[in-house]
């Protein structure tokens, strides 16, 4: 074999996975090609424009704050900047951003390009090149051969997708691009199980047809910050609307449903509950009345509006006529139709917690392949397979995060022990210490190991000890006590029961109708720092025996959690349901509490295990 | 799963009775019996031979079982040997058997790798713990139903509910568009309440289960020689007190028991309470009081109808014994509290059963239902109320997401009595019910 050029990794796709995985291994000082279909399809955003989002927030700013670009595109490409979920508490408070969808890409773009020990080629990748169970380089299409000693596949939906939409079907990727058609037989080659999934997009409409009269804007807010905290602050520059479909509309859908691939059988894919088609919708919840839709713009120097809620896979006349339906869409122009896309991934409970290949060394999956959806998620599972790919070249141990620590840790080991059927989409409910994976916090709880692992830079670094600095401070100025007296005006003005005694300034932000900034502006303290720090010491006081619970909760389970399992041959041990033999065989968890998360394996299986391991004498 | 070990245990309560059984499992049972028969037979499955037993130069004629695995209680290879009854008998072919390999079973562990082998669920292994314990018609019940798994189904039930609940908040949580109604708040509230009193009854329920269970304990106290032991003997009919007619012959606190309406009533006869000077005696006082603090009931006894002057705070009946002695004209029940009866000529003492049982568990027991008598599953349902307590205490002054996760551990911990603790039980909920996503 004559190889091109000798690469310490190989990263193909230019996606949001791997726009993450090639930057990490470039800025960890290894020699890295990025492989992508098209050049003008890196970090396309192909379904709506916008970053972030309920638990999706918190995954950004957590790849962020590990030194990841995410957030610093998010913010380079702002549009309008939200904080979600503000009357519903802190453990669920997240961040969406609206972006500039062609500044996004181009912006990406540009850091890709101006990174070091970073090469990017236009090619498609046709085969895996593996020696003696390991990877020991790539093939193109162009039968061009390049060495590397880790890949990280990231194709997201390309592999052999094909479009549908009504009776229409293509084999193509997103937006008329390349799909990938020889990939999937090298994966398979290589004893990789493949999966077909499915997910959809609504139609872009054109903005100048709209009648927003008949919308409600929805404006961003005024957050004075960003999304990552290296960045400048953003402004908001447009906004968006929320209006609803008719029973009109629903009418013409149920008349047409015959015609909807879904129905007519013509889609075999798995699709995702969390985005259903409009057609879904409508058959699944007949009773419901009216839908809700959002206007969210495409870009800032176009017209193109992205229509969030009506996903839809139904023939162009169908789709003409049933957007028309919608209230204020009376002489909507459709610019692009709606689509179903169908493609191959993997499973990923074949791969390790490093997001490495059982089966193959120095192979990596990354993103939608891994059968996960959204853009997010995508980065998150990118910056960790980067990081990993370098760890295993360089010879050191896997970086993984747990549950308790990140968003990211829970994606990853929910992907690896669950056996989804659908697309996997991070929710705030899939995180057990919710309250300690907060928005507000991502930075305190990962820049330290960014920073260790080599991806935070000076400047990121700087910017962190700042910030601890000023919540060291302003939790040092809370403990100063406050006799009564001083305390009487603030207190009767909310409402408070007037304390007996004095009253440290932390203790009074325990009350429940007086927050950090009542103390702020009553003392006239705290003018200097930033509300973002504020709000953060806020939260720690006020929430601090939940906290302290799930904090508790953790070190409870700690034993569980990490009691490593030998290697034991599962289907001897009766006791176990058989599904359950048959997935613990099949994954070989390493911890018990791996084993208790693995889909079809019951309470009552981790009992009998603990028994098991109890009459072994593993555990006492 | 092969253990190491043969296990070996009598099947059967100890004491006297008509058959023993003894039972070995494990891989070399079949072995051993072939050796304590001294025959190289190939049994057939689950067939009773009809063998002598040899042991410690004796022979017994018993009847012996081979059950090969999986298909025995323990899901190893088992052997019954039913020999005649007698603790002497049953015991001298254990230990035979032990000389033959075998090793004397701890407690439960028949029930263990019945358990291990999926023979069991973990709370039918509960159940049947309870089973091989119950020594009354009601806490046989409990054990049975409990097997049956009547009480998961009442836990799954609240369960559902909250799974219910958290569906309704985590939707409105992941998807920030849509706002909770007054109406649907207000409603979650009402569920968590009902739910809560739900769960009350159950725990307060439960310390009946536990009567049925561990059985009422009914202390009889009185002056020396009013006949103490006599009445426990005539309740219980058996000998177990010794009676003489000297003063102070009960040194130490017997114990004897009846069953009565499916409930077990244990007797404890006490030291007749006065001031002594035998140092033996006065030990037995200080038991006695002991046990009258532990009493359900305390029957005084006395033969010159002159009420007790020995005073307690437990539920009593004044027990007026030797009516026989005296001419009783009619007899009227002057007080609902005391009553009198004959040990001697047994009258009166079915009057005196049925006393017992409306003072101590008659409206409180109801045989058709189940209670927890299992201190695991008494302790779930205990946490489980209070961090939904929490719950309903916290709803208007706290966010939603503390609210939501209060009520996740409150199910996540009723899940370790039914055993579904899997999270994506709740996401499933969510998207079945709710219209959502883009």
């Amino acid at each position: 074999m004559n190889f091109i050029d000798n690469y310490d990794a190989i990263v193909i796709g230019s996606g949001h996975a791997g726009s993450e995985a090639c930057l990490a291994l470039a800025r960890l000082n290894k020699k890295t090609l990025l492989t992508t279909l098209n050049l003008d399809s890196i970090a396309f955003l192909a379904c709506n424009p916008s970053i972030g989002g309920t638990a999706k927030g918190q995954l950004a700013a957590e790849v962020d704050a590990l030194g990841g670009e995410i957030g610093v595109n998010a913010d380079k490409s702002m549009l309008q900047l939200r904080m979600l979920n503000s009357g519903k508490g802190p453990a669920v408070q997240s961040l969406r951003a609206q972006v500039d969808k062609v500044v996004y890409h181009n912006e990406m773009k540009h850091t890709i390009e101006r990174q070091k020990n970073l090469d990017i080629l236009q090619c498609e990748v046709a085969e895996i090149l593996v020696e003696n169970g390991k990877v020991i380089g790539v093939k193109t299409s162009m039968n061009e051969y390049f060495s590397c000693k880790a890949v990280i596949v990231c194709t997201g939906v390309y592999l052999n997708s094909r479009i549908i939409i009504g009776d229409f079907t293509k084999y193509t990727g997103p937006n008329g691009y390349e799909p990938s058609t020889m990939l999937t037989k090298s994966l398979m080659d290589l004893g990789i199980e493949i999966r077909r999934f499915k997910t959809g997009t609504p139609a872009r409409v054109d903005g100048k047809t709209i009648d927003y009269s008949k919308f409600e804007i929805q404006p961003g807010d005024d957050l004075n910050i960003s999304f990552s905290p290296i960045s400048k602050k953003v402004k908001n520059k447009k906004v968006c609307y929320l209006g609803y479909t008719s029973t009109a509309m629903h009418d013409c859908i149920r008349e047409n449903i015959s015609r909807a691939p879904l129905y007519s059988g013509k889609i075999n894919g798995i699709g995702p509950r969390y985005c259903p088609s409009i057609e879904d919708k409508i058959m699944r919840f007949a009773d419901k009345e009216r839908h809700q839709l959002f206007l969210e713009p495409e870009s800032e120097n176009s017209d193109e509006v992205y229509v969030q809620g009506i996903s839809s896979s139904m023939p162009t006349d169908v789709q003409r006529k049933m957007y028309s339906l919608i209230p204020g869409f009376e002489n909507v122009k459709i610019m692009r139709f709606a689509y179903a896309i169908e493609y191959d991934c993997i499973n990923a409970t074949e791969l390790k917690n490093n997001l490495e290949s059982k089966k193959i060394s120095g192979l990596f999956f990354a993103g939608q392949v891994n059968g996960t959806s959204g853009y997010e998620e995508a980065a998150a599972q990118g910056i960790m397979a980067g990081i990993n790919a370098e760890r295993y070249i360089d010879n050191l141990s896997p970086f993984v995060l747990g549950r308790n620590q990140a968003y990211i840790g829970v994606l990853i080991d929910d992907l690896v022990t669950k056996d989804i059927i659908e697309p996997y989409r991070m929710m705030t409910s899939r995180a057990e210490y919710r309250l300690i994976l907060r928005q507000d916090n991502c930075d305190i709880r990962l820049t330290e190991l960014g920073r260790k692992i080599g991806l935070v830079d000076d400047k990121r670094y700087k910017i962190f000890k700042k910030k601890l600095k000023q919540i060291e401070q302003v939790n040092s100025t809370l403990n100063t006590m406050c006799n009564p007296e001083k305390l009487t005006p603030l207190f009767t003005e909310k409402g408070e029961s007037l304390p007996k005694s004095g009253l440290t300034l932390k203790e009074c932000i325990k009350r429940n109708n007086i927050t950090i900034f009542d103390i702020a502006s009553h003392f006239n303290l705290f003018s200097n720092v930033p509300k973002i720090v504020l709000d953060y010491v806020n939260t720690e006081i006020k929430y601090e025996g939940y906290i302290k619970k799930e904090l508790e909760y953790i070190e409870k389970n700690q034993h569980i959690e990490n009691l490593s399992l030998p290697d034991i041959d599962y289907s001897k041990i009766n006791g176990l349901r058989i599904e359950a033999r048959q997935k613990l065989n099949k994954f070989k968890p390493t911890t018990l509490g791996q084993a208790k998360r693995i889909d079809g394996v019951s309470p009552s299986d981790i009992n009998v295990l603990l028994v098991y391991l109890k009459l072994k004498g593993i555990i006492k | 799963m092969r253990m190491e070990k043969t296990i070996v245990a009598l099947a059967t309560p100890a004491g006297n009775s008509g058959v023993a059984v003894i039972r070995i499992s494990g891989e070399r049972a079949k072995e051993i019996l072939q050796k304590i028969i001294r025959e190289d037979l190939d049994f057939e499955p689950r067939k009773m031979y009809l063998k002598k037993v040899y042991f410690s130069n004796l022979e017994d004629v018993c009847l012996v079982v081979f059950f090969p695995n999986p298909h025995s209680y323990t899901g190893e290879d088992v052997v019954e040997i039913q020999s005649h009854g007698g603790y002497f008998i049953a015991q001298k072919i254990i230990d035979e058997l032990l000389t033959l390999g075998c090793t004397l079973a701890s407690p439960g562990e028949f029930s263990k790798r019945a358990f291990i082998n999926g023979k069991l669920s973990l709370d039918q292994a509960e159940g049947i713990m309870d089973l091989i314990n119950a020594e009354s018609e009601m806490q046989a019940k409990n054990g049975s139903s409990l097997m049956q798994g009547e009480l998961k189904n009442i836990i799954l039930d609240y369960q559902n509910k909250l799974t219910d609940i958290l569906a309704e908040i985590e939707a409105k949580l992941d998807y920030p568009e849509y706002e909770y109604t007054e109406n649907e708040t207000s409603n979650i509230l009402d569920t968590l309440r009902k739910i809560d009193e739900n769960l009350t009854n159950l725990i307060d329920e439960s310390s009946t289960g536990i009567k049925i269970k561990n059985g009422i304990k009914v202390a009889l106290i009185g002056t020396p020689n009013v006949g103490k032991s006599s009445l426990l003997n005539a309740l219980s009919k058996s000998n177990k007190a010794i009676v003489t007619s000297i003063a102070g012959t009960t040194r130490d606190v017997i114990e004897a028991e009846y069953e009565y309406n499916g409930i077990i009533f244990r007797l404890y006869d006490t030291a007749g309470i006065h001031e002594s000077s035998d140092e033996v005696e006065k030990i037995g006082i200080e038991r006695a009081k002991q046990i009258l603090n532990e009493a359900d009931i305390v029957l005084k006894v006395s033969d010159n109808f002159k009420p007790s002057k020995i005073s307690t705070d437990k539920p009593y009946i004044e027990v007026f014994n030797k009516s026989d002695l005296i001419e009783i004209f009619e007899f009227k029940e002057i007080d609902k509290n005391c009553i009198f009866v004959s040990a001697k000529t047994g009258k009166n003492i079915d009057k005196l059963k049925e006393m017992i049982f409306n003072k101590t568990v008659s409206n409180k027991i109801d045989s058709n239902k189940l209670y927890l008598t299992n201190t695991r599953h008494i302790d779930c349902v205990k946490r489980a109320k209070s961090l939904i307590q929490n719950a309903i205490f916290q709803f208007n002054n706290t966010t939603m997401d503390i609210i939501s996760s209060e009520i996740k551990s409150a199910w996540i911990t009723l899940g370790e009595v039914t055993g579904d603790t899997n999270n994506e039980t709740i996401i499933d909920k969510i998207f079945s019910k709710f219209c959502l996503g883009k």
